[in-house]
């Protein structure tokens, strides 16, 4: 099974915050040694706000830094982006280009994020086996966790 | 996949012979530095989350048995949702199939026939919603019940 992960901006945001969630996931994920991705549109998405950049620079040098993970989007993962939100009626542009980046990586990749709700119409018409995890959607973990405030 | 495209850089390492012998049995001759450059990649980003998991277990202590279990749940069932919402289209596709003829109709033309179609059979009410032309998310409304998607 591919051991490839797709973070969105809900997801990156919650690597941000050491959420303990997300601590768990890259747990399993290092210890099955699985890759995690990040589309740049995603940093379109969240870099800006100089009050919250370090903390987004600080998640992905976490995750090996810019030349480790994040992947470009070129024209032809563009195009697939094209393709999947025509198929699925969605004008989800960002999501749609998360969906053709995660097509990029081959089937059985999975695509963390805080909102299931979108992706999956749009995963649903991938060219290959994509899987979503949210998770926001876990029950809250026991003991506090997260950067103090 | 395209990752970020950094300046190459030539080196000189020493690796054992039969290590390289398997490389280039695998990838070619000429495919070895890539081979090289992404194992070095992924190790270079394994080490990072093995230093990150370390840094969050000494400020916020280890992840408690529930929370690894919940997210190995997640992880595990990653498929099983957007599995079930595409044999759904597909089963419904294969359902109304449009002919030829009907694929050259403009979709909405293929909503009104295939809600026509289904409200006779069904005897209730339903909406329709064509994601493509082969491909229908069908609401099935129930009077006392009132939206059940299928």
């Amino acid at each position: 099974m591919n051991g490839d992960y797709i973070l969105d901006a809900g997801a990156l945001g919650m690597l941000a915050e050491d959420n303990i969630q997300m601590r768990a996931m890259l747990l399993k994920i290092s210890g099955r040694g699985g890759h995690v991705f990040v589309p740049a549109v995603v940093l379109a998405e969240c870099l800006g706000d100089a009050r919250h950049d370090p903390s987004y620079y600080r998640a992905l040098k976490d995750i090996g830094g810019l030349d480790e993970c994040v992947i470009d989007l070129g024209a032809e993962i563009a195009r697939r982006a094209g393709s999947i939100l025509k198929h699925s009626r969605s004008r989800e542009t960002i999501d749609g280009l998360i969906v053709a980046a995660a097509e990029s990586l081959g089937s059985e990749t999975r695509i963390v994020t805080g909102d299931r709700v979108h992706l999956e119409r749009l995963v649903t018409a991938a060219a290959v086996r994509l899987g979503v995890l949210e998770l926001n959607a876990l029950s809250k973990p026991p003991l506090k966790s997260g950067r103090p405030k | 996949m395209t990752l970020r495209q950094p300046k190459k850089a030539r080196a000189t390492v020493t690796l054992d012979e039969e290590l390289v012998g398997r490389v280039k049995r695998r990838v070619g001759a000429r495919g070895v530095s890539a081979y090289l450059n992404n194992a070095l990649r992924s190790e270079l980003q394994h080490e990072a989350m093995r230093e990150y998991l370390e840094r969050t277990e000494r400020e916020y202590g280890p992840i408690p048995q529930q929370v690894l279990d919940e997210v190995q749940r997640a992880i595990d069932e990653g498929f099983d949702r957007v599995d079930r919402l595409r044999s759904r289209h597909k089963s419904l596709s294969a359902l109304v199939k449009p002919t030829a003829t009907q694929k050259r109709r403009p979709l909405q033309d293929i909503e009104r026939r295939t809600k026509a179609a289904l409200e006779k059979a069904l005897g209730t009410q339903v909406a329709v919603d064509a994601v493509s032309d082969t491909t229908l998310v069908v609401n099935i409304i129930e009077p006392t019940k009132g939206h059940r998607t299928a």
